[in-house]
């Protein structure tokens, strides 16, 4: 799994600029599964038909970043974020674009902290002139803070963007045991969920399944000054009942729940007070699906050090395959 | 032939269509831009959509929307003493309201102008805020009773409509936003042959673009399932205000947008047509949200590949909005040519 999602870390994709990462995984994917397509807004949709309910597993390939809106005259650019950029966390960083090349962001001298937001921020890739840079780099190319991963102590892995890499490496790996999915089983791995919770929308538009399941990381309120929130690294898969976008379907959070406990998966149960997830979009789709999600708990989301525990990555892809697996006879 | 920009730009802003009220200018609107057509297809949604075929069966579909509706306000109280109050319909700018004049659509159309304040007796700090819209009274010399004859609760109001023109190629009047575009997309399928066309063109001029995200483009998109679109909008023109990276050069040329939520293959394709076509054109960047139809649009159904084409425009949301006839005409002819055989490809 850590291999998986080291691959995935490697390629750039910040929202609407997914094509490379799209590729990829299509490709990888192609063995698994019956087909494998993308759609007119750039999702990859795997399908493996089946007898049972029609479920669709959904995490978005998308990550935050920023996109070049103007180039000075000394050869600073400026830039505007793509999703919900962390100023504070992203000042004098490291910053890769599609190119390769690379630059660091850096805001105007004399800007306090709490003043630190797109405006404020330049970046310098080392040109000395406009012409100099507008050679290097143009304007609306993405860029963003640069992908790393390593482990801390135990089973902690630290890096970015593990949001939602972690979730599209969950859904890969899961898809090793499509054989055994005993139900009609669609893998998503989506566009633009940072910006709105886009691709998910045409997906299960398209696909118009029974279940919607959303696999994508959450908040825990394990860290020093955190909200208030049960959800804890390390305590495994995390199924969500509500966040600031949906509140999830009764029956498939129960129904994940208990399919957890009869195969001894670890897991918790999520409510999350603040930030959206693709489960909204595959709710209200179409005509409409019984919608949930399933977990990651992450610290320190949207910064450079995201951290996560790999027994929590391994239970999300167990329950995936368990609930790809289970009758929903009773349903 | 096709049309004379400036008087088809002033044509279609004498079509009254605030918000909701689209439907109301059907008849006028056909007459105008109905010859450059093969069909009319009214939608329940109040967009009106008009279709120019390439004949050939199953030729891809491409839409071009341009949103025909217009900020303005409703009438929401008859006083007694012969003032109408009224509701803002879009995103009205407060402070140019007082003294602006304006046309009330009643059973006739009457002239009103907005009640302001003499200096002289206004209070200390006056000046330093803008009017709520629920404070302002327009006086139309009426009484009350004869008022209420002619004019009824919801009875719209726009601002009064007198497109000039300024120096050179610019116009200058009320709804640039969106009959600019609205031209644009007009002038584009006027230049337009069938035996010119790889596409299906179908032109939505849709409703209820100004009051929010549930727009008349996305339900007649639904109906109409294209291949790929185009939305074309105003956007900010360098100006008094606006800096060099919050909008377009008036006469640089159409804008087309670079953003998360738009069509990066679509965008591509528009850009290097624009170059093979030696049609001038430049790029903005609208990171998370372009502000316009594509936004919703490009999620209808199964997805659409869209793209934005801008015309630049100055003092936008007042009645005195300025453009230029040729960033008009140059949009005109990149949406023609992406129609064409040899534009886009799917």
């Amino acid at each position: 799994m850590r291999n998986i999602l080291r691959q995935l870390i490697k390629i750039p994709s910040v929202s609407g600029r997914e094509e490379r990462l799209a590729a990829y995984i299509a490709k990888e994917m192609r063995p698994y599964f019956d087909t494998v397509e993308r759609d007119a807004l750039g999702n990859v949709i795997c399908r493996k038909t089946g007898a049972g309910k029609k479920l669709l597993f959904c995490a978005h390939m998308d990550e935050i970043g920023f996109i070049v809106t103007f180039i000075e005259e000394d050869g600073f650019l400026r830039c505007a974020p793509v999703g919900g950029i962390d100023f504070p966390a992203a000042a004098y960083s490291r910053v890769v674009f599609e190119s390769g090349r690379s630059g660091v962001l850096i805001p105007e001298e004399g800007t306090k902290p709490k003043d630190y937001k797109g405006d404020a921020f330049v970046v310098d890739i080392g040109a000395k002139s406009r012409a100099e840079a507008a050679r290097l780099v143009k304007i609306g190319e993405c860029f963003s803070l640069e992908g790393r991963l390593f482990s801390l102590a135990g089973s902690r892995i630290c890096g970015r963007p593990l949001d939602d890499k972690l979730g599209c490496a969950v859904l890969m790996s899961a898809a090793r045991e499509a054989d055994t999915f005993q139900n009609d089983v669609t893998f998503v791995f989506s566009v633009q969920e940072e910006v709105g919770l886009r691709g998910a929308r045409t997906a299960a538009f398209a696909a118009a399944p029974d279940f919607g399941i959303a696999v994508d990381v959450t908040l825990t309120g394990d860290t020093k000054g955190a909200k208030p929130m049960a959800v804890s690294l390390g305590k495994g898969a995390a199924v969500k009942l509500k966040d600031a976008s949906v509140i999830c379907d009764g029956y498939l959070a129960k129904k994940m729940a208990s399919i957890a406990e009869k195969q001894k998966i670890p897991s918790q149960k999520e409510i999350l007070t603040s930030g959206g997830s693709d489960t909204a979009a595959l709710q209200l789709a179409g005509a409409g699906c019984r919608a949930g999600c399933i977990s990651i708990p992450l610290r320190y989301c949207h910064s450079g050090v995201e951290t996560a525990d790999m027994r929590d990555v391994q239970a999300c892809r167990d329950l995936v395959c368990a609930v790809a697996q289970a009758d929903f006879a009773d349903f | 032939m096709y049309p004379d920009t400036k008087e088809l730009v002033a044509a279609l802003a004498s079509i009254m269509s605030v918000s909701g009220q689209e439907e109301q200018g059907r008849e006028k609107l056909c007459a105008l831009a109905g010859s450059y057509f093969d069909a009319y297809l009214p939608d329940p949604s109040g967009t009106h959509v008009f279709v120019k075929r390439c004949g050939r069966e199953g030729a891809p579909k491409l839409l071009l929307d341009a949103h025909f509706d217009e900020i303005g306000m409703l009438v929401s109280d008859i006083t007694e003493e012969g003032f109408l109050r009224v509701v803002s319909v879009g995103g009205l700018d407060r402070r140019i309201l007082p003294a602006a004049e304006v046309l009330i659509y009643g059973k006739e159309t009457l002239y009103g102008v907005i009640a302001a304040v003499p200096p002289h007796l206004q209070k200390a700090g006056d000046h330093k805020t803008a009017p709520e819209i629920g404070d302002l009274l327009i006086d139309t010399g009426y009484d009350g009773e004869t008022l209420r004859r002619l004019v009824d609760i919801g009875t719209p109001v726009g601002f009064y409509e007198k497109t000039a023109s300024l120096l050179g190629s610019r116009i200058c009047g009320r709804s640039m936003d969106n009959k600019a575009c609205c031209a644009a997309a007009i002038l584009g399928a006027a230049m337009l042959s069938s035996e010119q066309m790889a596409w299906d063109l179908y032109v939505t001029l849709s409703a209820r673009e100004e009051t929010g995200l549930a727009s008349g483009c996305s339900a007649a998109a639904y109906r109409i399932r294209p291949d790929a679109a185009i939305v074309t909008d105003v956007t900010f023109a360098v100006s008094p205000g606006v800096r060099e990276d919050e909008g377009g050069k008036m006469g640089g040329g159409p804008v087309v947008s670079l953003s998360a939520v738009t069509d990066r293959g679509l965008t591509r394709q528009l850009l290097r047509l624009a170059q093979e076509r030696e049609i001038p054109c430049q790029t903005c960047v609208d990171a998370c949200d372009t502000g316009t139809n594509a936004t919703m649009l490009s999620l209808v159904g199964e997805g659409i590949p869209t793209a934005v084409v801008s015309v630049p425009i100055t003092s936008m949301h007042t009645y005195n909005e300025i453009a230029d006839t040729s960033d008009i005409e140059y949009a005109a002819r990149l949406f023609a040519a992406a129609a064409e055989k040899g534009g886009l490809r799917l």
